[in-house]
């Protein structure tokens, strides 16, 4: 058993959704 | 009574050697195991508590009914953060670039000094609500051919800050041609935490897919400026839309590494659209998710070949920032549009601002609110649901497939992870 990769923590993801990430689906192109 | 655990229904298990790649979608935790713990996953009352706690922390071992509630409570959490608001600014719709696939049309709308007013009065506004965070996106258009309105605001909001305690960043996305004529005057002033520049490979592609409004090219100047912006202690984000001429980025990572950009700038690959404003050119757009994915597929092996690191999906929040409630693009006539990927329409204008104040359209704004991502049928038993997260609500509107590329190639694309964690070279801005 090895741990390879942690888990994320959800506190970091909320102020992600804040700084313009872009997810893969988006249509957009510019 | 307590709960019943289970193994995740977002375990992916993939064979290495004589062990297991264990890799969770929801919480994007990796382990390495072995058979017996493999299978123990699925009768964890048989794990000893040391173990069985570490599997829980990963994600690998669940309380049946939390695992969705969690993923949804933190999709909430996330789109009514009413403390937190973002603004797209569309300084104008005019661009001296004549990009092939852009969706905009130019008709050189400009925000005005007024406009600027209303939009700091409406943040005043705001922040007289509670808010405490104020996110600022600097957009077009060309937003350096409305410098003076960005960097008139900018000092509005920098007075705001004198007189409230809230946390403020900005961004601009910019097509990078005019930087250096505007750095030193205005934009070294503006506090931009990220530059978003759109490179579209080597000079020939970037020049083909990205030229002047007049035809001539711009890679070389475009490229001089975020060498500039580099220099200059800047963050550069730079954005390469990929097309069926310029998936293969090998030509492009060696040009990084020969010009010592690579690992110094971000990068983010993006699938080109073709959109009804978009230019009509032979053998370019991808017609398929299925084709592009296989192209991301190589684009990801070679970021993982120079030591770059991979992109990762949030595993919580929303799809995208623009499902958040206060997040909105304002353009040039102050409407608040859904996001930076649609026209305001009778379903994307979400209200307009008028004397420092939001009238709202109440019926979008509803819709918004009331848009749930989750229980779609075709997601049902989807392992990548916690990255696509069912989908933004744009993509809902207008009847378009939500699935991501990842999708087409999830092993590998773990495979990649794993490689990426245990050799531990990637590097990037």
């Amino acid at each position: 058993m090895k741990e390879i990769m942690m888990p994320q923590k959800d506190s970091d993801i909320i102020s992600e959704c804040n700084v313009g990430t872009v997810e893969n689906c988006c249509p957009g192109s510019v | 009574m307590a709960q019943k655990l289970s193994a995740s229904q977002y375990n992916l298990v993939y064979r290495e050697g004589e062990e297991n790649i264990v890799f969770n979608t929801l919480t994007q935790g990796m382990m390495l195991l072995e058979d017996d713990y493999v299978q123990l996953m699925h009768q964890p009352e048989q794990l000893s508590p040391e173990v069985r706690e570490r599997m829980e922390t990963y994600g690998f071992i669940v309380k049946t009914e939390e695992e969705e509630q969690k993923m949804v409570a933190s999709y909430q959490r996330a789109k009514h953060n009413h403390r937190s608001v973002g603004i797209t600014v569309e300084l104008t719709n005019a661009c001296n670039f004549n990009c092939k696939y852009c969706y905009q049309p130019h008709e050189k709308r400009y925000l005005s000094k007024d406009s600027a007013d209303q939009i700091s009065n409406w943040i005043e506004a705001r922040l007289n609500d509670g808010v405490n965070e104020v996110r600022i996106h600097w957009f077009g258009g060309e937003p350096l051919l409305n410098i003076e309105t960005a960097y008139y605001l900018h000092n509005r909001l920098m007075a705001l800050k004198t007189r409230y305690t809230f946390d403020y960043l900005s961004t601009m996305t910019t097509n990078g041609y005019l930087v250096d004529r505007y750095y030193a005057s205005h934009l070294k002033h503006m506090a931009i935490a990220q530059y978003d520049i759109t490179v579209d490979g080597i000079a020939p592609h970037h020049n083909f897919s990205r030229p002047l409004v007049s035809g001539e090219a711009t890679f070389d100047k475009v490229i001089a400026n975020v060498k500039h912006l580099l220099d200059s202690g800047e963050r550069v984000n730079m954005r390469y839309n990929v097309n069926r001429l310029n998936a293969d980025v090998t030509p492009f990572m060696t040009y990084l590494k020969e010009e010592e950009l690579l690992g110094k700038v971000r990068l983010h690959f993006h699938r080109t659209t073709q959109f009804d404003a978009s230019e009509e050119v032979d053998k370019f757009y991808f017609s398929t998710l299925e084709a592009y994915s296989e192209a991301l597929k190589g684009i990801y092996e070679q970021m993982l070949a120079n030591g770059l690191k991979l992109p990762r999906y949030a595993s919580g929040g929303t799809n995208c920032k623009f499902d958040c409630v206060q997040q909105f693009l304002v353009n040039t006539d102050l409407e608040l549009v859904r996001c930076t990927s649609t026209e305001p329409n009778e379903g994307s204008v979400l209200g307009r601002i008028e004397q420092g104040e939001v009238v709202p359209n109440q019926a979008v704004v509803n819709a918004k609110i009331a848009y749930t991502p989750f229980g779609k049928e075709k997601c049902i038993g989807c392992k990548v649901l916690p990255f696509c997260k069912g989908g933004c609500h744009l993509l809902q509107q207008i009847g378009e497939d939500a699935c991501i590329p990842e999708k087409h190639f999830i092993e590998a694309y773990v495979r990649m992870l794993y490689k990426e964690a245990t050799t531990g070279v990637s590097v990037n801005a």
